[in-house]
């Protein structure tokens, strides 16, 4: 008795020691920043950058257009960016679920040394840096660049298609970044498929749309939402893809931020949006997860007594 | 060749199923090589035989997974070739249960009945005589992960009887079963097979299951059927050394049959004589001789016609209700026999080295034409 006692206090003494480290370094450089940010987003803007030490709602109220005053004024134009850049995230979310979903199961289908390089060919966009693979698209995408002057020697077009500094410029860019963050958990889940659940599901009479539709999909949902989460929210703070590729025309949030903290020097502003999207951000993943959960629920109990 | 005509009993056939395939390693595999077997309504038939025998293949072959390279499946006369599996009116208990595991087990059990539409009402109804059938009262929202082995295997077969298939396909659905369950769980499937009046098609390695259960046995080996028959025809009369070595333990001879006026003998080759009856093999040919070890006893039995052999005792193994006695006949091959002890496990008085008779009937040796193995 009193030895089972002592183990499991052994127990708790290494787990606490194994995991102080990252509780240490989260805290640090985690919540600190994240305490500091939401600070600062009351505070009234200095005169050149930095903070006032005073309380200052204001920032808030430049947002939403509640009571204005400080010299602040209500400007909507940041809400709509805002619900734009929420469209351009959703929009890279689907794209690369699209076109990872279908080849998680054809690379899981794979064997051996064919799989692994598979595997590896996938990741390796992260060995080079990120601003030269965007200076790369930057390359094909312009006027004079691979892409149009293929189309035009080929004879497919008389004048180089304007793809550069475009919304589909950004969207292909951002697609491009995040998609080995959407194709790592859903391979991880359909290859963790167990295949004899499809011949089962068969056996029992089911076509090959109703075993994807209640055996398949269902199985392989935790890597879909998973890679969903995981691409909706460093697309909807991305900055760098929309400066690059998507010039004036394309403004995201994240551009915004930067602009506050780098050039306008209004770094309570610049707290504010960050908080903004945080607070946003974690409430739709919140949303969705809750949904997803009840519909796979409400699903379950009812049957597909329709399918 | 297979004639088409088919007694009105029959339900499934298979005509000259052939099937093969080339993997890198191993060169050209056979599973199926030239099958022909006929499944009787409400029949309990079982394909046994070692691993990789093709038993497997046959079953997934009539389930629709794989497809012949020649031959036919044919279902009541009608051939299944062109039939997708999700289509053919069978249902498989898997050998690994292959329950959904994000379904409970009312949901795994109903699946089938919702994707052919049944109606509600009816669904609920037959949801639930399939467990009570198979006993999971109580347990019809849990997930597979939180049942027993047992209890899996009991909600694979009802999610696949539930359908009411025109054949249940098992593929060794008890291997993963602890040696007490799987016993118990050989009767519950016979008499539930009794029940439902379904056919089952039931595949297995295990002997002893095949003997239990079953309405007839299918012997087979390397893609083709040895032999087919009831148990206890299987187990008399093997028609090969494959099949006496195979189903239960067997001592194997082999000698030439010498006719006489006195009764027959078969004279083992540097060996005794052994004393057999009726003799439908030829004057002189060299036939195998199977005495089981049941059939070789410590004490002489009053008989006309019987034999004994002369053996020099190597080891005794107790079993529990039995003692194995392992022996050696004076040229030299072993021999077993099964010693049933009605007065307790000591004082047999035998020790290994002794040399002992063991008496067996004239009507117990089988005789098989020697394949000459």
């Amino acid at each position: 008795m009193s030895g089972h006692r002592t183990i499991e206090r052994e127990r708790t003494r290494s787990l606490a020691l194994l995991l102080s480290p990252i509780t240490l370094l989260l805290g640090i450089f985690f919540l600190i920043p994240l305490g500091i940010t939401i600070v600062y987003s009351f505070l009234e803007p200095g005169m050149y950058g930095g903070v006032v030490w005073s309380f200052f709602p204001y920032n808030y109220g430049r947002l939403f257009g509640w009571p204005i005053g400080g010299g602040e004024e209500f400007e909507p134009l940041y809400i709509q960016i805002l619900f734009n850049s929420l469209k351009y995230a959703v929009l890279t979310v689907i794209i690369s679920l699209v076109l990872c979903y279908p080849v998680a199961f054809w690379v899981s289908r794979m064997t051996g040394m064919v799989k692994n390089l598979m595997l590896f060919a996938i990741t390796l966009p992260f060995f080079a840096n990120l601003l030269i693979r965007i200076y790369a698209w930057l390359l094909l995408l312009r006027p004079t660049g691979t892409i149009n002057s293929a189309l035009i020697s080929l004879g497919f077009v008389d004048k180089p298609l304007n793809m550069m500094f475009t919304e589909f410029a950004v969207i292909v860019g951002m697609v491009y970044v995040f998609i080995p963050f959407m194709f790592l958990p859903i391979y991880a889940s359909v290859e963790r498929l167990d295949w004899s659940l499809v011949q089962a599901s068969q056996d029992l009479g089911a076509s090959p749309l109703q075993t994807f539709r209640r055996i398949i999909l269902p199985l392989t949902a935790p890597g879909i939402l998973g890679g969903s989460t995981i691409v909706f929210i460093p697309a909807l703070g991305n900055f760098i893809v929309p400066s690059f590729l998507g010039g004036s025309k394309v403004q995201l949030i994240g551009n915004v931020i930067e602009r506050q903290f780098l050039q306008a020097r209004n770094w309570p502003f610049g707290s504010t949006l960050s908080t903004v999207i945080m607070g946003s951000v974690m409430t739709i993943v919140l949303l969705y997860a809750l949904g997803t959960r009840s519909s796979f629920s409400r699903s379950a109990r009812k049957g597909a007594g329709n399918g | 060749m297979v004639t088409d005509h088919a007694d009105d009993n029959e339900l499934l056939r298979l005509a000259g199923a052939r099937k093969s395939f080339r993997l890198p390693e191993s060169g050209t595999v056979t599973p199926l090589d030239g099958v022909n077997l006929s499944i009787k309504k409400n029949e309990f038939l079982t394909l046994l035989g070692p691993s990789g025998c093709g038993k497997t293949t046959l079953l997934r072959t009539i389930a629709g997974f794989e497809d012949l390279d020649e031959g036919e499946v044919y279902l009541e006369g009608r051939a299944m070739s062109t039939v997708p599996a999700h289509r053919r009116p069978f249902n498989t208990v898997f050998q690994n249960y292959a329950l959904f595991p994000h379904m409970t087990v009312a949901g795994n059990i109903r699946y089938g009945l919702e994707i052919s539409r049944v109606s509600k009402m009816e669904r609920a109804e037959r949801v639930s005589d399939a467990i009570r059938l198979v006993s999971l009262d109580g347990l019809e929202r849990r997930k597979p992960s939180q049942l027993s082995g047992g209890q899996q295997q009991r909600v694979a077969l009802a999610r696949a009887l539930v359908n009411r298939p025109r054949v249940l396909l098992l593929d060794e659905p008890l291997s993963a079963l602890d040696r007490k369950l799987r016993q118990s769980t050989q009767l519950e499937l016979k008499n539930l097979q009794h029940t439902v009046g379904i056919t089952f098609l039931f595949v297995t390695h295990d002997q002893e299951e095949a003997l239990t259960m079953s309405d007839r046995i299918a012997v087979m080996d390397r893609g083709r059927i040895l032999q087919l028959g009831t148990p206890v025809e299987i187990y008399d009369r093997p028609a090969s050394r494959f099949v006496a070595d195979f189903i239960g333990t067997s001592n194997i001879l082999t000698g030439r049959l010498a006719k006489g006026r006195h009764g027959s003998v078969v004279q083992i080759d540097g060996g005794p004589e052994i004393h057999i009856r009726g003799q439908r093999h030829a004057n002189g040919s060299i036939v195998d001789v199977v005495l089981r070890p049941e059939h070789l006893n410590l004490e002489k039995i009053e008989q006309d016609i019987s034999g004994h052999l002369d053996a020099t005792l190597e080891n005794i193994v107790f079993v529990g209700s039995d003692m194995h006695l392992h022996a050696r006949l004076k040229n030299g091959t072993p021999i077993i026999a099964l010693h049933r002890h009605s007065r307790g496990a000591v004082g047999i008085g035998l020790a290994p080295g002794q040399t002992i008779k063991l008496y067996y009937e004239a009507s117990a040796p089988h005789l098989m034409e020697s394949d000459g193995s």
